[in-house]
């Protein structure tokens, strides 16, 4: 049996004179369609004449929440049965309810701004532990019902798409992915034992992701909560895509005659830091190549990039991610990773025009260095030849 | 730069109550006190050129990041959106909150001393006191690396003497069961990393109650928050 609820009198005091004295600026449950609010915040950014680029053509709600209204709404809409079924109501510090809109409004500046719940809870009038806990919500929420933004192609159409995609980049045919991995880096107390486990090479205390990424930039396949000390190889290897493609039930797609007695199968690349194998594809390794296999290493590099600012710009949106969470729960922290892909995903599948506003650098894990994994296939080793050939015969002489 | 600014504004903060004092002593003691220089005629360059270790105690970095500052403008403009102008703290004897607003990262650094198996960690002395010691995580060794993975080894816990055990949760977006507790088993550079076992059936029905009932109540062996966070803060 639960006691009552501490400061409830109060909140009850606060709320009946909030109704006397008139109403904050965010949204009540009873008008939470209309977004009053949200012209609001419009006009005081362009008072405040922080309205960024007029002339890219992104308006306030995009250069403030990093997305369209009609993404918005469209998360709203996936969270709202979630978010709006529990019995106990958030409401802020004025005794104020909170709407759905609310509490997705702050779930995203939590995720967005990587600010403290401390910081996010003085910017809407909300105890911490109150931003705590609809954020919380919110990623189990849409863990749940946004996981179909993140899945592997499932039709042959779909990934006929994306190997013509790839293949308009720099020219590698038959080509279904790129595989690439980041650390996520977190505070967390060096004289904890716990801790140790989370100390990766460079001393930083991180956490693996590990994404395959398609043309678009959208995640294909995700692992993450693996200690950031662990390579990237190990990592690929206890994946489930890497069980699935030895057993043959991924990257299975139809084969293609690059030549007469020439069939390449379905792969993805990666950098050197991967095995070579049958279906993984990485660059020759070595300085001053033959001019074939250099390159066939830039056709390479190039379509990599692919995956790159995929990771640059995850980490540039969804800032509680970019290394500044302080003492997160390790459980937790790899579903905050995975909304923060699905919130990605969703942005691109909403074909959201943001990234002209992110100042998007080249490199998404600065400081860490590559490992080179020597592992090689044979059966790899001959795709890449293969590979490297049908574009050496194709080089003007 | 940034020190001569913020010494400045120590300055000015200071000096603004004597416009209403007759005397100067309480300002003297006071800045001598902190190591400042107490006569009328402050010579600030020469003062940093021999005491900027004593200052760079007592003053923070200026976060000049421009996306950091564009971020804490939208904050405010937040803040004064949904707090409304009746809720926008005004008193400059805020109540400082328990927690950080912006906590500083630690790092362990190695020791100066090679065989000294401690250092001292470089922390924000408004923060950690400056002498904090922690225990400095193993040299690693350079020789070859053996990392192994292996998932249904009949013996496995023979094999595992002498690994430290982790317990995380991952995810794989490839798998049915897309969320799980693995263990990651360790030992200098080898990793060996394991499903969680299912418990015995008794162990699991219990535990499984238990859930139950923490749920019915409204919270859960979860009822710690700590997202993102802080220290963790009981939810009842």
């Amino acid at each position: 049996m639960m006691g009552p609820v501490r400061g409830l009198k109060r909140r009850k005091k606060q709320e009946k004179r909030h109704g006397e004295n008139g109403s904050s600026a965010s949204g009540s449950p009873q008008k939470e369609g209309p977004l009053d609010w949200l012209d609001e915040l419009s006009k005081r950014i362009i008072n405040n004449g922080l309205r960024q680029s007029p002339t890219k053509g992104l308006d306030n709600f995009q250069s403030v929440f990093k997305m369209s209204r009609k993404t918005f709404d469209y998360i709203c809409s996936l969270v709202k049965e979630d978010m709006m079924a529990k019995a106990a109501n958030f409401i802020f510090t004025s005794g104020k309810t909170m709407s759905l809109h609310d509490q997705v409004v702050v779930a995203l500046r939590r995720l967005g701004s990587g600010d403290s719940l401390v910081t996010v809870g003085d910017s809407f009038g909300l105890s911490h532990s109150t931003v705590s806990q609809v954020t919380w919500r919110f990623v189990e929420s849409m863990e749940e019902r946004g996981l179909q933004h993140l899945h592997w192609p499932s039709t042959e159409l779909e990934m006929n798409e994306i190997k013509s995609k790839f293949e308009k980049i720099k020219g590698l045919p038959n080509c279904c992915g790129v595989v690439d991995a980041t650390h996520i880096t977190m505070c967390l107390p060096a004289t904890e034992p716990p801790s140790k486990v989370w100390l990766d090479h460079e001393k930083n205390h991180s956490m693996v992701l590990q994404a395959i990424v398609d043309p678009d930039m959208r995640f294909r396949d995700i692992v993450t909560g693996w200690p950031g000390k662990m390579k990237d190889w190990l990592i690929f290897e206890s994946s489930n895509f890497h069980k699935l493609c030895d057993k043959g039930e991924r990257l299975n797609g139809k084969t293609l005659q690059l030549s007469e007695g020439s069939e390449i199968r379905e792969y993805i690349i990666g950098d050197s830091g991967y095995p070579l194998l049958p279906y993984l594809i990485v660059p020759y390794e070595g300085k001053e190549l033959p001019e074939p296999k250099s390159d066939f290493n830039d056709r390479h590099f190039a379509t990599r990039m692919v995956a790159q600012r995929a990771l640059v710009r995850l980490k540039e949106m969804w800032k509680i991610i970019q290394g500044s969470m302080w003492r997160p729960d390790k459980h937790r922290l790899p579903r905050i990773i995975l909304v923060c892909c699905l919130l990605h995903n969703i942005v691109i599948d909403m074909e959201d025009n943001v990234e002209e506003q992110l100042s998007l650098s080249q490199n998404h894990d600065s400081g860490y260095h590559q490992f080179i994994c020597e592992a090689s296939d044979v059966k790899g080793a001959l795709l890449r030849e293969k590979l490297s050939l049908y574009f050496n015969q194709r080089l003007p002489t | 730069m940034h020190l001569i600014q913020n010494l400045e504004f120590i300055r000015q903060d200071q000096t603004k109550p004597v416009t209403h004092t007759p005397s100067h002593d309480w300002l003297d003691r006071l800045r001598s006190r902190k190591g400042f220089p107490t006569s009328q005629h402050l010579d600030l360059g020469s003062f940093l050129l021999t005491n900027t270790n004593t200052i760079s105690l007592h003053t923070r970095p200026d976060n000049t990041n421009p996306t950091r500052t564009r971020t804490h403008t939208h904050g405010s403009i937040l803040a004064q959106l949904f707090n409304g102008a009746s809720f926008i703290r005004t008193h400059p004897y805020k109540k400082c909150p328990r927690k950080q607003p912006h906590p500083t990262k630690v790092h362990p650094t190695s020791s100066p001393s090679p065989a000294s198996s401690t250092t001292t960690a470089a922390t924000d002395p408004g923060i950690f006191p400056s002498n904090i010691t922690v225990a400095v995580p193993e040299e690693e060794r350079e020789q070859e690396e053996a990392e192994a993975v292996g998932f249904d080894d009949d013996d496995e816990y023979n094999d595992l003497k002498g690994f430290s055990k982790s317990e995380v949760t991952v995810i794989d977006t490839s798998s049915s069961a897309w969320k799980a507790v693995k263990f990651v088993y360790r030992k200098q550079n080898i990793w060996k990393l394991r499903d969680r076992k299912r418990k015995s059936r008794l162990l699991a029905k219990k535990e499984s109650n238990n859930t139950h009932m923490a749920i019915e109540i409204g919270f859960s062996k979860e009822n710690v928050i700590n997202m993102g966070g802080e220290r963790p803060t009981q939810l009842v």
